[in-house]
């Protein structure tokens, strides 16, 4: 896969999104919030619920009123953002690997707890690094899980997929789309923008003296969750493209058949 | 009671549905979990009387709440709580390099010279290479894609039949499953440590013994010794019984020209009896393996920093640079000296013969300054090595190899987490407990037959006993990690009720790695059979590789009883 400046503009405008829907699920609420222990009264939406709404409203709006060719212009837009995610997760996996090669060469053969030593410019402690190392491998985890979805590279069952035809292949990957992998990207994106917010309004930093920006690792969770609901409406828009017969998409939308 | 057992019913039904429709695995386990749950809440929201046994609701309109750690939880496989984790992709990306880089291949091709001659040479070369790549790699899908290519044309060619062949290849394959440092076994770690201490807190033990991946790789080297001497006693037995002729050529170079890989037709022709550039050649990466296993069971370094230097050491090696392996190798060396000749001792020392630091005049810099120059020496070659196999596209394409299989891994453990938290927030968990409990107690017979100091420890023994079942039964279906992540937490508890006199954690962590081992290879849907058939293609039948790999589940399952008899075969047993 290889990132084009084409699809790291897409990764950004996908960023930018996740941004705004993120601000909404953490911050956002119409209606008084209900008192603890109380009965609710008057009308409440919570920025989680806000957050499903709008999703569901633009997905739904995209599906019934965009045209076909538009479509596909999205379509090519989005895989060519997961290919540019894909490359930056590899290079977050390979810094990451290095950073630990460094930290435990500096701790196993050197016995350091600070690299480079205490008192030189750019020192930082061994927990530091450890926990820039977790966070890249997050960032990594975060955008392949949701590309391999995209690219049908998952590993799935193929017992009773193997002797359906081709109709029912497609109501397989149309159902699982729907019904299996937007809800689960959904539900990671409000229940983790909701558990990222709250990092957020503590600016909440790592103790013993790991790394300042805690609160920034843990927004890879509703990252995740929203690319994964990108990546599952990408293979809804696909499906419903190639049986209207305008499918330009290069994913499978379905699971790589490992056994 | 009916009512919550038809309620799991419904939920365990649509998540197998779910998971045999087809659709990835990842997704299926957990986005079913969350489908059902929601239309129960929906359901009990519209009034549907949900109540168990006592009158309760089984399901509160809250319940959705109960789904809020799933953040927390994935969170947590960022976090350092879960280093043991960390070295899953580092081992995979050392396996990938291996792979791209020809060094399997150079591996089997030199066992396969050395073995010439003998009845049955080129299956023990096999053998022997699968139990080094397992050792390097870990990874199954890997070491029998590996060995199919490269091993399975030329076993046929020497006269071994498709069966054998094919039962041979799939086999060996799967010794990373059980020799370390195994993916199966850090995952274990994980799930028995945290499983064993809950466990043993909930007795009363507010200091229970850690369980480490350390601990599972030195108790997993005698029975994985066993199992490799059963497949290579097993690789001779089949020759002899065919009458195949000694071998008399090298293993993979008719392989490869019968895989069509193009890439083995510029290497050069090495002699046909074993030279000493020969058995040189097989030394970088056996060395290699030493050293990450060596430094692990010797205590020396932890799993993921073990894992680190074979990665980078894969790196050095797939740079195919002579000069580059020599520097990093007498870096090393020269650096290990340095480590253990530690001249801040030797002040402290009036009898010490040479005072090193004199010769600087500057003693408290000497020490430091020889160490940070190894240090930049070794960044050096490193970086150059990461340099060269990056132009040559190894290293690019090993990061994404490494990259897509722990996305597979990691998918699996947070579909895995999402249904785990589902069927608690159903009540699953104290149902199936109950169950499990109610049929221990009723059937004294087990207890008899697995013995036991005492009828608790009895019923924990016939509790590890039915999970093995359970495992060899699943495996026919489900993934290894699902199995680990998904089943293990279920009934795991009722093994480990008892104090760790009575049942260690780490004998019951090697049984279970040795029954998951066998659930690799049980047709029809073992995962190392797939693997074989993706690899070898349509040239192989089903019944011939069914055929095949019997033998080979023999000696596992030989070998697990084995272990259950004699526990002091797992160290520490």
């Amino acid at each position: 896969m290889q990132m084009t400046a084409q699809g790291a503009l897409s990764a950004l405008g996908l960023l930018v999104m996740f941004a705004g829907l993120f601000w909404v699920g953490g911050w956002l609420a119409v209606g008084e919030p209900p008192k603890p222990f109380a009965e609710a009264t008057g009308f409440y939406l919570s920025g989680p619920v806000l957050q499903s709404l709008i999703l569901l409203i633009v997905l739904a709006a995209f599906l019934l009123l965009i045209r076909s060719h538009q479509r596909s212009r999205v379509l090519t837009g989005l895989d060519q953002a997961f290919c540019a995610l894909w490359t930056l997760g590899s290079l977050a996996l390979g810094c990451a690997a290095l950073i630990l090669f460094l930290w435990a060469v500096a701790r196993v053969l050197f016995g350091l707890s600070d690299w480079p030593p205490f008192g030189w410019p750019l020192s930082r402690p061994e927990t530091w690094w450890m926990e820039l190392a977790f966070g890249l491998f997050g960032l990594s985890l975060t955008v392949a899980i949701p590309s391999l979805l995209r690219r049908g590279g998952h590993v799935s069952i193929d017992v009773i997929h193997e002797r359906l035809g081709q109709g029912g292949k497609a109501w397989v990957a149309r159902l699982g789309n729907a019904a299996l992998a937007l809800p689960v990207g959904l539900l990671l994106l409000t229940k983790g923008s909701s558990f990222a917010a709250r990092s957020w309004g503590q600016w909440e930093a790592s103790q013993n003296f790991g790394i300042g920006f805690v609160f920034l690792v843990k927004t890879l969770v509703p990252l995740m969750g929203f690319l994964i609901l990108c990546a599952a409406a990408a293979n809804l828009i696909e499906r419903t493209a190639a049986e209207t017969g305008t499918g330009t998409g290069t994913g499978e939308g379905g699971g790589r058949r490992g056994r | 009671m009916v009512v919550e057992v038809l309620v799991l019913l419904v939920f365990l039904a649509a998540v197998v549905l779910c998971l045999l429709s087809g659709y990835p695995l990842a997704f299926g386990l957990g986005g079913s979990g969350v489908v059902v749950l929601g239309i129960l809440i929906l359901l009990s929201a519209l009034g549907v009387p949900l109540e168990g046994s006592a009158g309760w609701p089984i399901l509160e309109a809250t319940a959705w709440r109960d789904l809020s750690p799933i953040a927390n939880e994935v969170y947590g496989f960022m976090t350092p709580s879960v280093q043991t984790l960390i070295a899953i992709p580092l081992f995979i990306l050392m396996g990938a390099l291996f792979q791209r880089s020809q060094i399997a291949a150079q591996l089997l091709d030199g066992l396969g010279t050395m073995l010439q001659g003998l009845r049955g040479g080129q299956g023990l070369a096999v053998v022997l290479v699968g139990a080094l790549l397992a050792a390097s790699t870990g990874v199954v899908g890997a070491s029998v894609a590996t060995l199919t290519v490269l091993a399975y044309p030329s076993l046929r060619q020497g006269g071994y039949g498709p069966g054998p062949a094919a039962g041979l290849v799939a086999s060996a394959g799967t010794l990373g499953q059980i020799i370390p440092p195994s993916i199966i076994l850090l995952l274990l770690a994980d799930q028995v440590g945290s499983q064993f201490q809950v466990a043993q807190l909930a007795l009363g033990d507010f200091a229970p013994r850690a369980v480490t991946s350390g601990d599972l790789f030195r108790a997993a080297l005698v029975p994985a010794a066993i199992v490799v001497l059963g497949f290579a006693a097993c690789a001779v037995f089949l020759a002899s019984a065919r009458r195949t002729p000694p071998s008399t050529t090298p293993s993979t170079r008719q392989g490869e020209a019968a895989s069509g890989d193009g890439s083995t037709a510029q290497k050069p022709d090495q002699p046909d009896r074993p030279s000493l550039s020969l058995l040189l050649s097989l030394l970088p990466p056996l060395s290699l393996i030493a050293l990450v296993l060596g430094s692990i069971l010797l205590g020396l370094a932890d799993t993921s920093a073990a894992a680190t230097f074979g990665a980078a050491g894969a790196v050095v090696l797939a740079a195919r640079s002579r000069w580059l392996s020599r520097t990093a190798l007498g870096l090393v060396v020269l650096l290990l000296l340095w480590r253990l000749w530690d001249v801040k001792a030797i002040p402290s020392q009036p009898d010490h013969p040479f005072d090193p630091s004199l010769l600087l005049l500057l003693p408290n810099l000497f020490y430091p300054v020889v160490g940070g120059l190894l240090f930049v020496g070794l960044c050096g070659t490193l970086a150059l090595a990461v340099y060269r196999t990056w132009r040559q596209q190894t290293l690019p394409g090993a990061l994404d190899a490494t990259l897509r299989m722990t996305a597979l891994i990691f998918a699996i453990l947070l579909g895995a987490a999402l249904f785990s938290l589902c069927f608690k927030a159903i009540g699953g968990d104290d149902l199936l407990k109950a169950g499990i409990s109610a049929a221990l107690t009723a059937n004294l017979w087990l207890h008899a037959l697995v013995g036991g100091a005492t009828a608790d420890a009895a019923q924990a023994r016939a509790a590890l006993l039915l999970l093995l079942v359970l495992i060899f039964l699943l495996g026919f279906v489900l993934e290894f990690v699902e199995i680990i992540v998904v089943v293990l937490p279920l009934l795991l508890p009722l093994v480990f009720a008892v104090p760790p006199e009575h049942l260690d954690p780490v004998w019951a962590a090697i049984l279970i790695a040795l029954a998951l081992q066998i659930s690799f290879l049980t047709p029809p849907f073992g995962f190392a059979l797939f693997y074989f058939r993706g690899a070898a293609g349509s040239e192989v039948r089903s019944l011939d590789l069914y055929r095949g790999v019997w033998p080979f589940i023999a000696i596992q399952v030989t070998v697990l009883a084995l272990v259950w008899l004699f526990p002091r075969l797992v160290a520490g047993g």
